[in-house]
C-alpha cells in the first residue's frame, strides 16, 4: 500500500499519512466488503482514491500543458521530427540507470498525465474505474493516457536513443 | 529512379517540395510502376498523424479490423512510424517495469495478522448487525 501511495503522491509524508488515512477508511468500511473481490483489491482501491483525494486538495499551480512533449506534423501529416530507434539495456548497471531516469521522466509529466498514467499502466486500474476514481469519462482518460505516454516517449529519447557512430 | 530510392523521395513528393525535376521523376516512376502506385496511395490514405493519433487503440488491439489492416498497411512503407511504434511500446513497458525489481514491488500479498484482523472485525460487525432486534 506504500509502495502504490509513493507511486501517485512522489512525497514520503503524504504517501505515510495517504496508508494511514487508508487503513482508517478500511476499518470503518469493512462492513461493506462484500468478499466478492480480493481483499488486497479492495484495499488497493482505497488506497488509490486516498491519493486522489490528496491530489485534489493540494494547492494546484495552473494545469501544465503536454503540447511540447508531443509529436509535430508537417502541413501533409508527416513526421515533422525524424525518429530514432532506441538502445536495449544490457548490463545491470545499464538497466538500472534505465530505471532511474523512466522514474526521473514520469516524475516530470505534469501532474493531470502522470497521474493518469500511473493509475492505468502501473497500478493496472481499468479503463472505467479510472474514470470513475479521476471524475472524468472513459474517453478523457483514453485521450489522457494516450497523450501521457507520447510524452513520456519524448522525455526517454533522448537518453535512450541509438548513438549514431 | 527505382522503387527503394521512391521511398526516400515519398514525404517530399506526396508535400509537393521536391524539386521539379525530381517531381517529375517520381511522377513518371509512380505512373510506371504498379507497386510504388499502391504504396504512395497508402500513404495518401493515412497520414503519419493519423498513424500516432491511433496508436494506443492499435497496441491495445482494439482496432477495428479494416482500420487495423491501414495501419499494417502504413507499417509496411513508413519507417519513422515503425520506430515511433517501437518506442511508444517500450515506453509503456518501461513504465511498467519501473518499480520491478527493486525493494518497492508492488505488494499484493496481505500481512496475515492484517488479513485475521480484518476479517474479525468483520465477524464482529455481522453479529452485532444479525442480533439487533427487528
Amino acid at each position: 500500500m506504500l509502495t502504490t501511495a509513493r507511486r501517485m503522491l512522489r512525497n514520503e509524508a503524504d504517501a505515510q499519512d495517504a496508508v494511514q488515512e487508508s487503513f482508517l477508511a478500511a476499518f470503518r468500511s469493512i462492513g461493506s466488503f462484500r468478499g466478492g473481490a480480493e481483499l488486497g483489491t479492495w484495499l488497493h482501491r482505497i488506497v488509490l482514491n486516498a491519493c486522489l483525494m490528496r491530489l485534489r486538495a493540494r494547492k494546484r499551480r495552473p494545469d501544465e500543458t503536454v503540447d511540447g512533449l508531443l509529436p509535430s506534423f508537417e502541413d501533409h501529416g508527416h513526421l515533422a521530427q525524424p525518429t530514432h530507434r532506441w538502445t536495449q539495456p544490457e548490463s545491470a548497471m545499464e538497466r538500472e540507470e534505465t530505471r532511474r531516469i523512466v522514474r526521473r521522466s514520469i516524475d516530470a509529466l505534469p501532474e493531470t498525465y502522470r497521474t493518469v498514467l500511473v493509475l492505468r499502466d502501473i497500478e493496472g486500474v481499468a479503463a472505467d474505474d479510472a474514470a470513475e476514481m479521476l471524475g472524468i469519462t472513459p474517453g478523457n482518460v483514453k485521450v489522457r493516457l494516450h497523450r501521457a505516454r507520447q510524452a513520456l516517449r519524448a522525455l526517454l529519447d533522448p537518453h535512450l536513443r541509438e548513438s549514431v557512430t | 529512379m527505382n522503387c527503394d530510392q521512391l521511398i526516400g523521395y515519398a514525404k517530399g513528393y506526396l508535400e509537393g517540395t521536391l524539386a521539379p525535376s525530381e517531381m517529375e521523376v517520381v511522377r513518371a516512376h509512380e505512373a510506371s510502376c504498379k507497386a510504388c502506385r499502391d504504396i504512395l496511395r497508402e500513404r495518401r490514405k493515412m497520414s503519419c498523424a493519423d498513424f500516432i493519433a491511433f496508436l494506443d487503440d492499435y497496441v491495445s488491439e482494439t482496432l477495428p479490423s479494416a482500420q487495423r489492416q491501414v495501419f499494417e498497411r502504413h507499417i509496411g512503407i513508413c519507417p519513422e512510424c515503425v520506430t515511433y511504434l517501437e518506442s511508444y511500446r517500450t515506453t509503456i513497458a518501461l513504465a511498467r517495469a519501473v518499480e520491478c525489481g527493486s525493494a518497492t514491488d508492488k505488494p499484493r500479498s496481505m500481512p496475515e495478522g492484517l488479513v485475521r484482523a480484518i476479517l474479525a472485525a468483520r465477524l464482529s460487525a455481522q453479529e452485532s448487525q444479525d442480533s439487533r432486534p427487528g
